[in-house]
């Protein structure tokens, strides 16, 4: 059984105050009028968007020494993906700051200019992220939605070349402007891909198997198996 | 007097405005431009790279610190080239072909230049080729590679082997570095350097130079 696509398209209410406090805007005070204009520019041009379906797994083996998992016709591979083992449904997704302002010329800007406009877009992708979960939560009635992403944790967890699978299972991610490079890199890059699913069984974290132990992004302690 | 101490401190806080008027002012009594830009410019880098290093501060404040060094280094600059001061070496760096993340790869510029090196920056999606090509335009003693996907990381190899078949093996220095990169990958390929944070290549960076001079 295959399902049709869904697109989410929530407004973007960046908050400046969070903005500002990213940027360290207390030392910008000889740019202020550039950050501002920035602000507002993007803050209007932005659309995040994210793309999901509901796609039902056929079939779960072990390959090799790697667990694998058949939906609609991709077989994915990876570690990771023993995770999934009695798990029926499951949302592949991509979510995205939106395409609007990656042809933005920052030119006549200052040169921390790429950073903050790197900002507002990660507050982009946030505001994306969480209407995608939301609607998981009450549309699907997922109690905990979890997500596991091609690439995410240590290497061999679910390699990255796996995202043009996850992509064939979604089929139309061009409407919402995300493209996937040879080398497996989405663009815009504040752009999410996975495959979300619930289970009281597990309680999966990705950053919990990256090996960088004083990594400042991390999120969850370190574990060494699945 | 103006006041070096100053100068480093402002830097620490990013206050490019404040840092520039200082420069500026300790030109006007007569303080040498290197004496400026090794303990006033150079020092506050150093600092905020260590603190780095050592999660004290984060990505934003190293931004806004290098900003303010470019805002010294503005002014300072005319100056150094009038006195002749001594570049201590050029470092040609990238982020390699299919990749393009460069937040990694700008801070280890930002750090090498506050080391006092000249940075060449090639941008991001640069092929093996051209780091060779443009190291060799700017007699630079190293080449910087950086990779945040362990589909793009495979490109450094590339690199050493364009770097070999120039002949130009022990002369340029290969460093390489990015989130899925390792020592055991460095090892791996005949890199000659890696190091997991921006302090530590600059400092490794600064000592290459310093070595093969
Ligand atoms: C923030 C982040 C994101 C953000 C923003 C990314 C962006 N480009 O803006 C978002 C949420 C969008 C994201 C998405 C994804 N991400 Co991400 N992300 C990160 C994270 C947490 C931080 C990256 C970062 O900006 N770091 C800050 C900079 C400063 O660090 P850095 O680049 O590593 O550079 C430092 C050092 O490495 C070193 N260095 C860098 N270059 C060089 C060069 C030399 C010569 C030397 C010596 C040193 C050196 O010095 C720098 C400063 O100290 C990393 C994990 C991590 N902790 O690094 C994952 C990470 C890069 N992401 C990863 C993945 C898998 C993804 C996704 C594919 C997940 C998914 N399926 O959705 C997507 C892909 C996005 C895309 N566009 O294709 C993986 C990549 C691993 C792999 N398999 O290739 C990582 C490593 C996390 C992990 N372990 O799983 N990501």
């Amino acid at each position: 059984m295959s399902t049709d696509s869904i697109i989410l398209h929530p407004e973007f209410i960046p908050s400046f105050e969070r903005f500002a406090h990213t940027i360290r805007i207390e030392a910008l005070d000889d740019v202020r009028d550039q950050v501002e204009q920035l602000f507002a520019v993007a803050s209007e041009r932005l659309k995040p968007a994210a793309i999901l379906r509901v796609a039902y797994i056929d079939g779960f083996s072990t390959e090799g020494e790697l667990p694998a998992v058949h939906i609609e016709g991709q077989d994915f591979r990876g570690k990771a993906l023993s995770v999934l083992k009695d798990i029926h449904r499951v949302i592949p997704y991509v979510a995205t700051c939106g395409t609007e302002m990656e042809s933005f010329d920052l030119g006549g800007f200052d040169f921390l200019a790429p950073y903050w406009l790197d900002a507002i877009k990660l507050q982009a992708l946030g505001t994306a992220r969480k209407a995608l979960f939301d609607y998981c939560r009450t549309k699907y009635g997922m109690g905990k939605p979890m997500s596991l992403n091609p690439g995410s944790g240590n290497v061999d967890i679910w390699p990255i070349q796996e995202q043009q699978k996850l992509f064939n299972l979604l089929g139309e991610t061009d409407t919402i402007g995300v493209r996937l490079t040879e080398s497996s890199l989405m663009i815009p890059n504040k752009s999410i891909s996975g495959l979300i699913f619930t289970s009281p069984a597990v309680d999966y974290e990705s950053c919990a198997y990256c090996e960088r132990l004083d990594c400042p992004d991390r999120r969850v302690p370190y574990r060494q198996t699945l | 007097m103006a006041d070096m101490k100053a100068i480093s401190e402002f830097l620490q806080k990013g206050r490019a405005k404040d840092v520039k008027e200082l420069v500026q002012k300790a030109l006007d009594e007569g303080i040498g431009p290197q004496e400026i830009l090794e303990q006033g410019l150079l020092d506050g880098m150093n600092i905020i790279g260590q603190k780095f290093k050592n999660n004290e501060v984060f990505v934003p404040e190293v931004l806004i610190a290098a900003r303010a060094m470019n805002g010294g280094m503005e002014i300072l600059k005319p100056h150094l080239i009038s006195a002749n001061v001594q570049d201590k070496g050029t470092v040609v760096i990238g982020t390699v072909k299919g990749d393009l993340h460069d937040i990694g790869k700008n801070l280890v510029s930002m750090m090498m230049k506050g080391k006092g090196l000249q940075v060449v920056d090639l941008g991001t999606d640069v092929p093996a080729a051209r780091f060779v090509q443009e190291a060799i335009a700017h007699n630079a003693k190293i080449i910087a590679c950086s990779a945040l996907l362990t589909t793009t990381m495979k490109e450094m190899e590339q690199v050493v082997k364009a770097v070999d078949e120039a002949g130009l093996r022990g002369k340029i220095r290969v460093m390489i570095g990015g989130a899925p990169v390792t020592d055991s990958f460095c090892r791996s390929i005949n890199a000659d350097r890696y190091t997991p944070d921006a302090t530590s290549a600059a400092e490794a960076a600064l000592a290459f130079c310093q070595n093969i001079a």
